[in-house]
């Protein structure tokens, strides 16, 4: 099922201090994708988030 | 419960690659050391697959300016225990390079939708962390599992 969508302007601002190495490895992986380093970041976290929610599912179903 | 005690590692017993032959590292999971010359611990961490968290290290620039480095590995079948191997190991052997300094952080500002930042700062709440560690530890994993190839799922045998 396709989540909602969300207006860039509800976006919340978030200040992070990341390890400098961590930043220019996102920095080289969204220059690669060719996605701002916002938007790498965001597929980044998002993705794993839900990956980890669907193997919690797929664990519970199996149990 | 699992014992594990790293002062019974050698680390000159372990197996290793120079690391300019990073591209021969196993497919394995492992804790993996970062050596010099003489053997000292530099860093040390833990991937899924070795060879493709040594493809784009994020801590690659930094070893390449030193001379005869070397990676060394302990593989762990179980990449659940990971986590807690590294915590052990990072207590005893408190390598340089995983140490960071104030220094080494940079501001970033970020923008992202409300029910994202819901879900970072739940995990942060459930785990007792700070917002800010919480996200870098979620960035590391995400990225790790990124770079490491989906391992194919076994088949379930038929008339089962």
């Amino acid at each position: 099922m396709a989540r909602p969508k969300t207006e860039a302007a509800d976006y919340k601002s978030l200040m992070l201090r990341l390890p400098e190495p961590m930043l220019k490895a996102c920095k080289a992986q969204a220059t690669q994708q060719r996605r701002s380093l916002n938007a790498q970041l965001l597929c980044v976290i998002d993705a794993w988030l839900h990956g980890q929610e669907e193997k919690r599912t797929h664990d519970l179903v199996r149990t | 419960m699992i014992s594990f005690v790293p002062e019974t590692i050698v680390i000159d017993a372990l197996p290793s690659l120079a690391l300019t032959e990073r591209v021969q590292l196993p497919n394995e999971s492992a804790l993996y050391f970062v050596l010099n010359a003489t053997n000292e611990v530099l860093y040390l961490g833990r991937a899924k697959s070795l060879k493709a968290r040594w493809r784009n290290h994020h801590r690659l620039a930094d070893f390449m300016q030193k001379t005869d480095v070397r990676i060394a590995w302990v593989t762990v079948s179980d990449h659940y225990l990971l986590p807690a191997l590294e915590d052990a190991c990072l207590a005893y052997f408190q390598p340089t390079f995983n140490r960071r300094t104030t220094a080494d952080y940079i501001w970033t500002g970020f923008r992202l939708p409300p029910a994202l930042l819901a879900a970072i700062k739940d995990r942060a709440a459930r785990a007792r962390r700070p917002l800010n560690t919480e996200t870098i530890m979620l960035l590391e994993q995400a990225l790790e599992d990124e770079e490491a190839p989906a391992r194919p799922r076994r088949a379930t045998p038929v008339g089962t």
